[in-house]
């Protein structure tokens, strides 16, 4: 009843005085925030959901294409056909880098170094999450809204530098900060800053060992470099852990669809074999012991089956029953490590630094793709990340050490492989697109990944190529049409680093 | 203006004394008495009127002849014979009737004085198919306006588009503004915020329920009538809320005299209309084998043949003797039951008129476990303070509401698309109380669905206003009106876990409220004068302020408790959401009429609107219109060169241009994100869409040309209309390249250019005293263009199917409405080309192999209106012709993928299909099809040759036989008139159109989206026994 008083008294008083700038108002939403009523702790939570959101999307996709996973359907990004990742171009340049741009403002505008500091490890991040999936992408004409629709498009090797720019700024930010007010809205380390700062270091490793195919010795040398700052244990992994609140998206996205029919994907052949003894035999046990722990059978199997690329969920072709297909039985399951309800999304892991040391070590040893044997600290560093990621995945230890001391895996130094090292870093960076990454730097190599093969029904405009990067977006082809087409390629041209 | 003659005709009463006196009745054609008729002896000064119960007495001479005049009546003259009771019947005047109408702010005009395209409808017009729904009421009865239909739910919304869409904005309001008495109303269909956190898999699941519009509130029968102002013109007067056009609506008014009755009372059924045809040859289950087994004790019901876990697919054997196949699709829905009662009373005196009316409409819906109702209450009166001052106040109470069906992406009718032909769908639940479901719970029992899962939606709402006029002199006048219309709509949605969209989340509860608040003050002087004997001018000026808030509130547990499944208080995780915008406008507008000797008419407006929605250095701007009428039948009145059968001619031309302001609260702002806090932790988001802080008003700016012309004694009546509109600098969200960190940014950009003819002819071939026959034929046509968009963007998607690659979306040199999609591999001929495997392919590389294969929006829209009486009884009916406009089924590829649908049962048979192989001969490659051609999407289920269809239709939109019951019978009953009806609509349809009724939509009334169906609850037929007494 007030407001209706209050309301035609108004309308009155407007048409008396015939002034209605008042009576207008200033038009804005009193439901939501100006920037410039914002705290950093506002947008750093919402700066990590968004980047563990990319890192999501965009394993949905390229860890078909790295056949960790196959799909259900084809064609599909199984079949190798054109996959744009809209969702994680979404999370990197609509959510994430926004976000971080505004966290960036703020924390400049009252000297938070902490802030500042993280907001550039997390940047770093996203950019090289883009460019590594789409090789020249927007970087620094990228987010500026109204001041640029149409960014464009920087080159790889640029990409690159600013990444690196941006964690060498972040590393002596946050050495010289203190950690101020940044606590639980750190979702990742709580405030931890010295874990940022490793963590920094591990992505300046990565992006080191990613160049192996431009200037191996300095790649291998910065990998090197870096590493001895980064992480030092599993305690230092960088991820966010979900909640019963705030299901991990491979649970909300892959295993309680896959409940009601909504199948997506499921685990493939490729993976499997690699750890059920079928590419490289085991001697004293049978199975990973990880496999359990990462995926699912039915209650009744009582063997891992995975699909074989490009089939849409097929395990082996006219061996069944009345000649029929025995059907994959192998999927991400609601209690698995990597897809319980409450499961971290790992965008960089102690046991991943590990065999980057390792292959830098076995490189440096003037190791290459066929050659066996290298040195002790390279065979250490490999064990250690096995080590490492039994560990995270909760293996007991009985379990561990025998997978440890089976034949297969305890070679020694002297028989040390690239394709040991990769295997288990494939095994370890389950659900990444790191692992797409290390495939395409050694070409797709059965040497290196052992039992690799094309897909099934492989897109026939592709000719037998591997795919090496994902395509632009629609909406920004659509949108952007002049810069994408200064830089668009064919889904089998290689990235910058990826040389043949 | 009938009062005023009332008024006039008083004044003329006289009491002289004559020698006989004659009395009687005056009625119109349906017995309905007339006061107020003007009674005179023919050459004598002696008159008379009619009284409340349209009686008179007067004094006259055998041999004299009276006469018995009434607007928009033919006028009866009668001999005096030695009769003393003279009772008369008048017939309505088709031209007179058409003469008064109503424009802009309740402004009555002469019709042939307008310069623009406008329509009326009476009452009696549009309650003559019993529809509940102002908007049903005039379905296929106004010229350049599409009225759909969206669903067949008890209470779903109707959609009014006039004159096609203009907007570039894919969800810009496309509704007209609605004008109940001089108030705007509000129309909205608000869909809120009902999805859980986890969302939903496919795109545009936000349109999960068919809400009513509030439209829908407004109860048909209380309405006088209701005139459609299409054009800018038309609706120059209303300002930049009108851009969509206007439906206003007069609502019935008291009359003086002794209190008197209406009971309307409606009774009938509805039941789903037609629907896809299934397979009948093939059984459930997969590769040709049974999957599924039916065992009560199993947890679901079945047991699953070769180690499947679950049956989904009607990819069986055939069926074995004695089996038998269920119509599902048919078979889930029940008979929906619907009565309506009104009553309604008016009376009053010289000082004060009153009327009255309650009603009440029960609905059962189609779909189990869903209803509707609504109550309404409405109370006006006239108050003749003085002379010179009245006051006429007027409230309005509707409460409206029920539960409401689930549609849209993983809800009843999508798990119904999937379901095997042989179940029967209404087999949902076990002796033992769980779900039966051969499907294992990959899709729901659609039936279980509809039991345990609902919302409930409650709406109360009041309508109020005031209107004070004051005369100051008989040339100038003021009047000022203020109106409320306030309503809340609660809702409560309930979700279990056991379902599709509560698996994901552990079900979950949302309690929302949304509320609307509008408040108007309209203020206007009015000076009429006679400039010259020739010349008559008429001067309007006037304010509007109008006041509109919106406010949600949302509140949403998931997770829920076993013990306690339905307890909000009970579950994990709670949700909260508040939304809400508030929007001023101020209007302050002129409109000047000069009426030259009856026959040349100028109208000039002029509104200056201030929008608080707009940056302020562009928050005021001016528009002006003007129209011309010339009546050349008045001109060439007395001359030969007017043929003989030519009765009336008038011609009109008009220009108006309308500003549109801009949606509320547009810029860049920060939001928590909806599936926040994460764990217990807060965080802001910047939206994705930002707004420019530079916007200025849209322009609409419109041309028409028409004219009416009335033949052989009105006996043929043409009136065409042809426009022009383009609407420029559009403000709309502008789909920007996501690497600038906005999806949509809402900009100024964009125009569209439509073009469009109208035509409505009358006829009415025979005319007696017994027997006449009357037909309405009504044809439009409209064109769009988009002449350009936003700079850098090559199109706007309005809707994206997903998988199945059918999107909506326009470009430059496209339509409104333009469906692209993935089609067949061809040659250059245009064949469909036929691989070595003898099958052809989809060619669906990427996006860009999309191309347009169709547009929603139709080529024409007509209809056939007719109506036959003869003596008491009244045949009407009336037939509607949708010609072209396409529509994606998106139920339909799920049927075909499982094996459902009739397109389905060509299997396990030799063919050589259609097409050229690579060389260009025709192929002839036998190949066996099977149930993976179905299942195949490079071959078959992505092809919109297949996806898209042709939604043509004729449609019986209905027919309704009334009987008025004579004196005779009226005599021996206590009521002045009674008649009894009966009405059936939809009752045939023609369409090649696969599906449900392509009628229905996926979306909610108010979107620019269309060309998406199949998900919607669908739409009915219904029979209905009206009964309808005066007393």
């Amino acid at each position: 009843m007030k407001t209706i008083k209050y309301t035609i008294l108004a309308m009155l008083a407007v048409f008396l005085i015939s002034s209605c700038d008042d009576y207008l108002g200033d038009n804005v939403d009193p439901n939501k925030e100006l920037p410039e009523n914002l705290e950093s702790s506002d947008m750093l939570p919402t700066s990590i959901y968004y980047t563990s959101s990319a890192f999501y999307s965009a394993s949905l996709g390229i860890s078909q294409y790295s056949q960790q996973l196959a799909s259900y359907f084809e064609p599909s990004a199984d079949t190798h056909e054109e996959t744009q990742l809209t969702g994680a171009w979404s999370n990197i340049y609509l959510q994430a880098l926004p976000d971080l741009n505004t966290l960036t403002n703020v924390a400049e505008s009252r000297e938070e170094s902490a802030y500042l500091g993280i907001a550039k490890v997390l940047q770093a991040t996203n950019l090289g999450l883009a460019t590594d999936l789409w090789g020249d992408v927007p970087a620094s004409d990228a987010t500026k809204g109204e001041e640029d629709f149409t960014p464009s498009y920087d080159a790889q090797e640029d990409v690159y530098k600013q990444v690196n720019t941006l964690l060498d700024d972040a590393i002596s930010l946050l050495q010289a900060g203190s950690s101020g007010s940044v606590g639980e809205d750190d979702l990742i380390y709580n405030g931890d800053l010295s874990k940022w700062i490793k963590a920094a270091y591990f992505l300046k490793a990565r992006y080191a060992i990613h160049l192996t195919e431009i200037d191996q010795n300095t790649s291998i040398t910065n990998a090197l470099q870096n590493a001895a700052n980064a992480f030092e244990s599993n305690a230092d992994d960088f991820q966010l852990n979900y909640n019963t609140r705030n299901f991990n998206p491979w649970h909300a996205g892959v295993v309680l669809p896959n409940n009601t029919g909504n199948f997506s994907v499921l685990v493939s052949d490729q993976l499997v074999s690699l750890m059920d003894g079928t590419a490289i035999p085991f001697s004293s046990i049978s199975l990973d012991p990880r496999l359990p722990k990462i995926t699912s059978i039915g209650e009744d199997d009582t063997e891992y089956l995975g699909a074989l690329n490009g089939t849409g969920g097929v395990h082996e072709f006219g061996t069944g029953e009345d000649g029929g297909n025995i059907s994959a039985n192998t999927n991400l399951g609601a209690d698995n490590f990597y897809s319980s309800q409450t499961a971290p999304i790992i965008m960089g892991s102690y046991a991943e630094l590990k065999f980057i040391q390792a292959e830098a070590l076995f490189l440096q040893n003037g190791g290459d793709a066929t050659s066996i044997g290298s040195s002790v600290e390279a065979y250490e560093a490999y064990l250690e990340g096995i080590r490492a990621n039994m560990q995270k995945l909760g293996v007991s230890q009985t379990e561990m050490d025998a997978y440890l001391e089976d034949d297969s895996v305890a070679v020694g130094a002297d028989a040390l492989s690239l394709s040991l090292i990769m295997r288990e870093k494939y095994i370890a960076t389950f659900l990444n697109p790191e692992a797409f990454v290390d495939l395409r730097r050694y070409d797709f190599d059965p040497a290196v990944f052992i039992g690799l093969e094309l897909p099934y029904n492989q897109n026939e405009i592709l000719a037998g190529q591997w795919v090496r990067r994902a395509q632009y977006p629609s909406t920004e082809q659509t949108r952007n049409g002049d810069e994408v087409g200064l830089v668009v390629k064919e889904i089998s041209d290689g990235v910058w680093w990826d040389r043949d | 203006m009938k009062k005023f003659l009332l008024g006039l005709c008083l004044l003329f009463f006289s009491t002289t004394i004559f020698a006989q006196t004659v009395s009687g009745i005056v009625t119109d054609r349906s017995n309905i008495p007339l006061p107020g008729v003007t009674v005179q002896v023919l050459g004598t000064d002696r008159g008379t009127t009619t009284d409340f119960d349209g009686k008179y007495m007067i004094e006259a001479n055998e041999g004299e002849r009276l006469e018995f005049s009434f607007l928009g009546m033919k006028s009866k003259t009668v001999p005096v014979s030695s009769k003393t009771t003279i009772n008369v019947a008048l017939e309505d005047d088709i031209e007179m009737l058409n003469e008064a109408i109503v424009t802009a702010f309740g402004i009555k005009k002469e019709k042939r004085s307008v310069g623009y395209s406008v329509q009326e409808i009476n009452n009696e017009e549009l309650t003559r198919n019993k529809s509940n729904d102002v908007l049903g009421s005039l379905q296929g009865k106004v010229a350049g306006v599409n009225i759909n239909t969206t669903g067949g739910a008890a209470g779903a919304g109707s959609s009014i588009i006039i004159r096609g869409i203009t907007s570039l904005n894919p969800s810009a309001n496309n509704q007209p503004l609605f004008v109940v008495d001089g108030i705007p109303i509000s129309n909205e269909a608000p869909t809120g915020s009902l999805l859980p956190s986890t969302g939903s898999n496919a795109p545009s699941s936000a349109e999960q329920f068919s809400f009513s519009n509030r439209g829908a509130d407004i109860n048909p029968n209380d309405i006088e009538s209701v005139s459609i102002l299409k054009g800018p013109a038309a609706t120059a007067l209303y300002g930049l809320r009108a851009a969509n056009g206007v439906v206003l609506i007069t609502t019935k008014k008291g009359k003086s005299g002794e209190m008197k009755f209406n009971l309307k009372s409606n009774f009938g059924y509805s039941e789903v209309s037609i629907v896809p045809e299934v397979q009948t040859k093939w059984r459930e289950g997969r590769g040709g084998e049974i999957v599924s087994i039916f065992n009560e004790n199993a947890p679901d019901g079945y047991d699953y043949a070769d180690d499947r876990t679950f049956g989904f697919w009607s990819l069986g054997p055939e069926y074995a003797e004695g089996e038998r196949y269920y119509d599902n699709f048919r078979d889930l829905f029940r008979k929906g039951y619907n009565a309506t009662t009104t009553l309604s009373l008016s009376g009053g005196s010289d000082a004060y008129t009153y009327f009255g009316s309650v009603s009440r409409s029960d609905d059962r819906g189609i779909v189990p476990n869903t209803f509707f109702d609504r109550t309404t209450i409405k109370l006006s009166g006239a108050i003749n303070v003085t002379e010179k001052f009245t006051i006429e106040p007027s409230i309005s109470y509707i409460n409206s509401g029920g539960r409401l069906p689930n549609g849209g992406d993983k809800s009843i009718m999508s798990s119904l698309s999937y379901w095997t032909p042989t179940f029967n769908v209404n087999d949902y639940i076990l002796p033992n109380g769980n779900e039966q479901n051969y499907t294992a719970g990959v899709t729901d029992n659609p039936r279980y669905f509809a039991e345990v899962s609902y919302l409930d939606s409650e709406v109360n709402r009041i309508l109020a206003s005031a209107q004070f006029k004051y005369e100051f002199t008989d040339w100038v006048s003021v009047q000022y009106q203020l109106g409320v219309d306030n309503y809340h709509d609660n809702r409560y949605r309930f979700v279990p876990p056991d379902i599709d969209p509560g698996s994901a989340n552990g079900g979950f509860i949302v309690k929302e409220g949304l509320n609307y608040n509008e408040f108007t003050s309209n203020l206007f002087l009015t000076f009429t004068k006679n400039l010259s004997e020739d010349l008559n001018a008429s001067l309007l000026v006037g304010n509007q302020i109008s006041d509109i808030e919106t406010k949600r509130l949302t509140n949403r547990a998931e997770g829920l408790s076993e013990a306690n499944l339905n307890d909000f208080g009970a579950a994990t995780n709670f949700f909260r959401d508040i939304g809400g915008n508030e929007r001023r406008i101020v209007g302050l507008f002129g409109d000047l009429r000069l009426d030259y000797k009856s026959t040349l008419y100028l109208n000039l407006t002029g509104r200056n609107d201030w929008s608080s929605t707009l940056p302020k250095k562009n928050r005021s701007f001016f528009y002006p219109s003007a129209s011309l009428s010339y009546v050349l039948s008045e001109t060439l009145k007395n001359s030969d060169a007017l043929p003989g059968f030519l009765n009336f001619a008038k011609f009109r031309a008009s220009y108006a241009e309308v500003g549109k302001d801009a949606p509320p609260y547009v810029g860049v702002y920060y939001d928590q994100p909806g599936n926040f806090p994460f764990g217990v932790v807060d965080g802001l988001s910047r939206d994705s869409q930002g707004g420019s802080n530079q916007l200025k008003p849209e322009r609409t700016k419109a041309i028409e040309f028409g004219g009416e012309f009335k033949l052989f004694q009105n006996r043929l009546n043409f009136d065409l209309t042809y426009y022009k509109q383009n609407s420029e600098d559009q403000i709309l969200p502008v789909p920007v390249a996501q690497s600038s960190g906005f999806n949509t940014f809402v900009l100024n950009a964009g125009e569209i250019e439509s073009k469009g003819f109208e035509a409505l002819v009358n006829i009415v071939p025979i005319e007696s005293e017994d027997f006449r026959w009357d037909i309405t034929l009504n044809y439009s046509k409209v064109n769009s263009e988009v002449l350009s968009l936003p700079t850098g963007i090559d199109e706007i998607v309005f809707v994206d199917s997903g998988f199945a690659g059918v999107i909506s979306k326009l470009e430059v040199g496209g339509s409104p409405g333009d469906l692209y999609g993935y089609v067949w591999e061809r040659d250059d001929n245009g064949n469909r080309v036929i691989r070595e495997d003898g099958f052809p392919r989809v060619v669906a590389n990427s996006p860009a192999d999309r191309v347009k294969v169709g547009n929603a929006l139709p080529d024409w829209i007509g209809s056939i209106g007719s109506e036959i009486g003869y003596k008491n009884l009244r045949l009407s009916f009336l037939l509607e012709r949708k010609e072209g406009g396409d529509l994606y089924d998106s139920g339909q590829r799920n049927g075909i993928r499982n094996g459902v649908l009739k397109i389905t049962e060509f299997r396990d048979e030799e063919i050589v299909l259609d097409g050229v192989l690579e060389d260009g001969t025709p192929n002839n490659i036998p190949v066996t099809i099977t149930e993976n051609y179905y299942r195949s999407s490079a071959i078959y289920n992505r092809a919109s040759e297949i996806l898209v269809q042709d939604a043509s239709w004729w449609r019986l939109r209905n027919v309704t036989l009334s009987y008025d019951f004579g004196e005779r019978i009226l005599s021996k009953i206590p009521f002045t008139t009674a008649s009894l009806s009966f009405t059936g609509t939809n009752l045939w349809i023609d369409t090649p159109f696969r599906g449900y009724d392509p009628e229905g939509s996926q979306f909610s009334a108010g979107t620019n989206s269309y060309g998406f169906t199949g998900l919607n609850i669908p739409n009915t037929r219904s029979y209905l026994f009206g009964i309808n007494l005066n007393f």
